[in-house]
């Protein structure tokens, strides 16, 4: 029989995993970003008294994810995804893994993932106007890579 | 479709393509895989303990192996029935080089105490481990890759190290630590390495909590796991050692770096193998002189003025570490400010010797003057409210300025800034007042051209430009246009603008565009002016320094701006005029016109 805290997590874990899937898409190969999150939840899940109150689940795990994956990022294979969205420009997967780590992972936060500026920051473990410097000058890189004007 | 709207369309995609499993799954994988490596580390615990185990234990920690035992495949550890030493006292856990399990005062409390001599890892088993509760401290050395891992956790609490110790335990290797902490600490970050004796390179992981205050730390070691990756291969460790300084240097600069990197709490330690990296609080000196420790060598450090010079440190901790031995590691605060201590290191003699000459020199009273106890007064800005280092401040590659003394905080005491680049090519600029408080910013794109070099002469400063309270400091390039206008805002730099090129028909003044929202107003420092203009169809409103190359005036177009939030702008028209640089805009007003610039195509 489910117990009450079982079902507050079932809830928990709808709420947090597709945000978590995504900003996992962004930084992990796409082989293991279902691994990370289910560490990741399985975690939550141990820590759920601490997690679950969180204000930001969504940033905490996604650090718990990348931690727990660290040690499997051998493949580094494409996203096979990016290969089927006809609208982006062809150059852009390449131009966005060739920012800094801290500028591509800014703007997947931000603009992949729906984070706001505060939430990528709790996610990166640095400010929110770090966070905004960071997106702000690899969206000046990327337009100038892809040579583009918005 | 804009950029930002492609790659919410990739997160989508890529989120769509994403099979997460059951984490019902991974729980009960994770409780199994805990035991497993509890039990490996626990090995490790055990190996090093009998391989370091002391033929005659030293007399100020009463050792009991009675529980010991061991088999090729389970191990156990004594525990709870050792010596009784005080919880926390740093110079009893260097004393043996052993194992051992001691009971704090309080007798509630157990906890690991197992060290190891350099001699030892280097000449015999260098498998060991040491677990240092208080300090949070696993060092793991494993004879099969003679790796390093150290970690910090708050996850290492007692109870864990008591699990630790009584469970059976099977062989271990270096993957296996690392996989258990990243269990035990899943915030935070592996940790590593170095191939060879001395050690190369050590990195340290944090946890969550930790690495919330050092987040440079986080991201150093986020780089160096991600360039080894486990397992370690040795061409990838080379590749990340090349990767690193290779130059020699210099004590006081790494000092900086490292105080930044530290933080408030010095949370973390650094080590990578150059002869001197050495981050004692700020001011402190001393003296070293050699001194015999039961036939082996160490160094007993005399502090001058250390009550002075601990009240003006940011951490009551001391870091030492020379040519790969620590010599100091954690907070050592009670036995500095007795005014002197012997480092817990036992080396050979020469070593030692060498090591003393190498702190004389660096710090010793003739390099280092005798704190001045009239600055522990100082009253900066963020003297009271010290904010530590936790946003952007990265190992550097290169330092491209000097510390440059600004009297940043307009105390009357010289501070010191410095910008360099990190090993991904940004660039970086660090603010270091003497009250101990260090923050840095990311500049971003190197300089143009990158030699840049900062000059407080002409420069505003430590100047609220537009009276909001907050200082807004000028950096200026003395070989090129290059500037940088940061404000301290509640402690915390902002990057205001950063150019790279003066604007075009400026000569080699400068300009620098800013948005409304950065509500400059009258510049009051020297040589500087505003503009507000049309951009395009952006109403932009900007702000000139006059400083450049001696020799080259500039040709300004000034004008005194205010804006108000309904975007009513006071401008107050000055002539064009060619300007030296370093040289005050002093005229006052002599007409003022009010009203909006309509911006619109």
């Amino acid at each position: 029989m489910r117990d009450e805290s079982e079902e507050e997590f079932d809830v928990f874990v709808m709420q947090t995993q597709p945000q978590l899937e995504r900003a996992l898409a962004g930084h992990l190969p796409g082989e293991i970003v279902g691994d990370a999150v289910a560490e990741a939840l399985a975690y939550a899940w141990e820590h759920r008294e601490r997690v679950l109150p969180m204000t930001n689940p969504v940033g905490y795990l996604y650090r718990v994810a990348q931690s727990r994956s660290r040690r499997r990022k051998q493949g580094l294979l494409p996203w096979k995804s990016d290969d089927t969205i006809p609208e982006i420009e062809p150059g852009l997967p390449a131009a966005l893994a060739g920012l800094s780590p801290k500028q591509s992972q800014a703007i997947w936060l931000v603009h992949a993932a729906g984070m706001t500026h505060v939430e990528a920051g709790e996610a990166m473990d640095i400010s929110a106007s770090t966070v905004a410097n960071h997106l702000g000058r690899g969206m000046t890189r990327l337009r100038t890579e892809l040579g583009v004007d918005e | 479709m804009t950029l930002e709207e492609q790659i919410h369309r990739m997160g989508e995609a890529r989120a769509a393509s994403v099979n997460t499993p059951s984490w019902r799954d991974r729980t009960d994988e994770g409780v199994g895989r805990k035991r497993w490596i509890g039990a490996a580390v626990a090995t490790i615990l055990l190996i090093g303990g009998l391989a370091f185990w002391p033929t005659t234990p030293d007399p100020g920690l009463e050792i009991s192996n009675d529980r010991a035992s061991s088999s090729s495949d389970e191990i156990w550890v004594p525990i709870g029935d050792v010596a009784s030493v005080s919880h926390g006292a740093i110079s009893d856990w260097h004393r043996s080089n052993d194992i051992a399990v001691v009971r704090s005062d309080d007798g509630q409390r157990e906890l690991f105490t197992t060290v190891t001599r350099r001699s030892e890892v280097v000449d015999g088993d260098p498998t060991g481990v040491w677990v240092r509760d208080g300090y949070n401290l696993l060092i793991a050395r494993d004879s099969r890759w003679q790796g390093h891992i150290e970690v910090r956790s708050a996850h290492l609490d007692v109870e864990t190290l008591e699990q630790l110790a009584v469970t059976p335990s099977i062989r271990h290797s270096i993957e296996t630590v690392a996989d258990w902490i990243a269990d035990q600490a899943p915030g935070a970050d592996v940790v590593h390495v170095g191939t060879r004796n001395p050690i190369d390179l050590l990195v340290i992981s944090t946890t969550d909590e930790l690495t919330r205050r050092s987040a440079p730390g986080r991201d150093f070691i986020q780089r160096a796991g991600d360039a080894l990756d486990l397992p370690i291969e040795t061409n990838d460790l080379d590749e990340l050692v090349s990767s690193l300084p290779q130059r020699q240097v210099d004590a006081r600069e790494w000092r900086t770096i490292v105080d930044g990197l530290l933080g408030e709490e010095r949370p973390q330690l650094f080590l990578v193998d150059f002869d001197v990296v050495f981050a004692p609080p700020v001011e402190l000196s001393m003296t070293a002189t050699v001194v015999d420790h039961n036939g082996s060598s160490s160094i007993r450090l005399d502090f001058n003025d250390a009550d002075a010079a601990f009240k003006r440190a940011r951490s009551s901790d001391i870091n030492i570490i020379l040519g790969g031995v620590t010599l100091i590691f954690g907070r050592a605060s009670s036995a500095i400010d007795a005014g002197s201590i012997v480092l817990p290191a036992r080396l050979l003699e020469d070593e030692a010797e060498l090591y003393a000459s190498l702190i004389n020199a660096e710090w010793g009273n003739a390099a280092r003057p005798p704190t001045s106890t009239a600055r522990s007064t100082q009253t900066g800005v963020c003297a009271a409210n010290p904010v530590p280092t936790d946003d952007v401040l990265d190992v550097a590659t290169h330092i491209a300025f000097d510390r440059t003394p600004l009297d940043l905080d307009q105390d009357g005491i010289d501070d010191e800034m410095l910008i360099y680049d990190d090993v991904d090519g940004n660039w970086w600029l660090v603010a270091q007042l003497q009250t101990g408080w260090t923050n840095a910013l990311d500049l971003g794109t190197p300089p143009t051209p990158p030699g840049l070099a900062m000059t407080s002469e002409g420069v505003p400063a430590g100047t609220d430009l537009d009276g909001d309270g907050q200082l807004e400091f000028f950096l200026s390039g003395y070989i090129g246009p290059s500037a940088a206008l940061v404000t301290l805002r509640e402690c915390e730099l902002v990057d205001s603008f950063f150019v790279n090129e003066a604007p075009e028909g400026f000569g080699a003044s400068f300009g620098v565009q800013i948005g409304l929202s950065a509500d400059i107003s009258a510049c009051q420092g020297t040589s500087c002016a505003t503009r507000v203009r049309c951009v395009g169809d952006v109403l932009t409103q900007e702000l000139f320094f006059g400083v450049g190359p001696t020799d080259l005036p500039g040709s300004w177009a000034t004008a005194e701006v205010r804006l108000d939030p309904s975007g009513v702008i006071t401008t107050t028209d000055l002539p064009v005029r060619t300007v030296l640089p370093f040289e005050t805009l002093d005229d006052p007003p002599t007409e003022a016109t009010t009203g909006v610039i309509d911006c619109s195509p």
